[in-house]
């Protein structure tokens, strides 16, 4: 898959000493690895900071990383490994889940906020879901499937292209377009008083 | 931020786009924080169409784990070498210059041999000396390319260095030699069966004294 090599492509730049690259990967993958970590601990506020932990960890492992399994699968192990040994500190069990380490995206869905979750948090987190899936709703016939293609289904912006007869170019920017629509909407969400935009990084 | 790099990012996010836009757009990323925030954002879009679920929108991990990876030492793979390639050309690039040296140095050191020992404060760049010739016996050449030489000028000097004209050519180029070079050239100089070492190469401004 594509965006595994290019995930490669940034570790190999990490890996002769390219910070920007590790940056970039911190970027893609912090939504995912807080999601993860929040699993294990709610409240948020603590969750970012395990979720930093588990990337500095991971940053200061990724000279010794081969390549033999994706990039986001070793994080997100990391990530784990990090918070149950942040639980085993603060002496509380872990909430349960049946996590598969081998895919790291398949993380279960169904746990909701507890306690510990501001309500300025969970207010946030719904608005982004809503705002996401109703800009989509909205995008016109080709931008909806090009963004559906590459995101859901994980295709090649090459494999999308014989899917939509139509240029990779065109899938390129029917891709990005679609991101920009749906971005802009959030952006909207950020400003409107759940976030400042300069929160959400 | 104009609509091409952000398509950029967005083909970055994806892993589609060629190795030198890469390098060029982290470079950017870098230090346009408005970017940052857009591959933050198109990174949640993604995980939020993906789980379809709470994502939480991470607020600080980004910029906490930047400045703390900005505090880290240099981390390089024992992985990641030199591509064999690489190593040979420099391999070659140095070896290249120091036979470029050395053959220099042949060079010059013939040049001052072929001096006339006459006149030992001349400065080796305005030397008059007769201009060298290829003479070769054209004839024969044909026959016998070895026989091919050239004929070094006319002098009347014993076939070793000139100590003056040496010392001179040692002070003048001091500051490029090397401190072996220095050492070595300057224990023979001092050395020099005559004792007519004219030169004090310690002197401030490089001359030597008649």
């Amino acid at each position: 898959m594509r965006a595994e090599a290019g995930d490669i492509a940034l570790v190999r730049r990490v890996q002769k000493g390219d910070k920007a690259a590790f940056d970039a990967l911190v970027l893609k993958y912090q939504h995912k690895v807080l999601k993860l970590v929040q699993r294990y601990v709610r409240n948020p506020a603590e969750a970012e900071d395990i979720a930093q932990e588990a990337f500095i960890k991971a940053y200061r492992a990724l000279p010794a990383f081969r390549g033999d399994s994706a990039f986001y699968t070793w994080l997100y192990r990391i990530a784990i490994n990090t918070a149950k040994n942040a639980l085993v500190a603060s002496r509380r069990r872990p909430v349960s889940y049946d996590l598969d380490l081998q895919d790291g995206t398949q993380v279960q869905a169904h746990a909701r906020l507890s306690d510990t979750e501001t309500p300025e948090a969970l207010a946030l987190t719904d608005e982004i879901r809503r705002t996401v899936n109703e800009a989509i709703e909205a995008l016109p016939d080709d931008l909806r499937l090009a963004i559906v293609l590459r995101e859901l289904e994980g295709l090649s912006y090459e494999d999308i292209a014989k899917t939509m007869e139509c240029p990779v170019g065109t899938v390129r920017s029917r891709i990005f377009r679609a991101r920009e629509a749906i971005d802009r909407s959030l952006r909207e969400v950020f400003d409107g008083g759940l976030g400042r935009i300069g929160d959400i990084e | 931020m104009t609509d091409r790099i952000k398509e950029q990012l967005s083909t970055f996010l994806d892993g589609e786009l060629p190795e030198q836009e890469t390098a060029l757009l982290l470079k950017r990323l870098e230090r346009d924080d408005e970017l940052r925030g857009a591959l933050s954002r198109y990174s949640l879009i993604g995980a939020v169409l993906r789980n379809d679920g709470d994502v939480p929108a991470a607020r600080q991990v980004a910029a906490r784990v930047s400045a703390a990876i900005a505090r880290e030492p240099l981390r390089v793979s024992a992985f990641v070498r030199l591509p064999r390639r690489d190593a040979l050309l420099r391999s070659l690039a140095g070896l290249a210059v120091a036979s470029g040296v050395a053959f220099g140095a042949v060079l010059i050191v013939q040049q001052v041999d072929s001096q006339d020992p006459a006149a030992p404060d001349a400065v080796l760049a305005q030397t008059s000396d007769p201009p060298i010739e290829p003479v070769s016996d054209a004839a024969d050449a044909a026959d016998d390319p070895a026989r091919i030489y050239v004929t070094p000028p006319a002098t009347d000097a014993p076939g070793r260095i000139a100590p003056a004209q040496l010392a001179n050519y040692l002070v003048a180029h001091y500051g490029y030699a090397t401190p072996l070079v220095r050492r070595s050239v300057g224990a023979g100089l001092m050395s020099a069966p005559d004792g007519s070492v004219l030169v004090d190469v310690a002197a401030p401004e490089g001359k030597a004294d008649p």
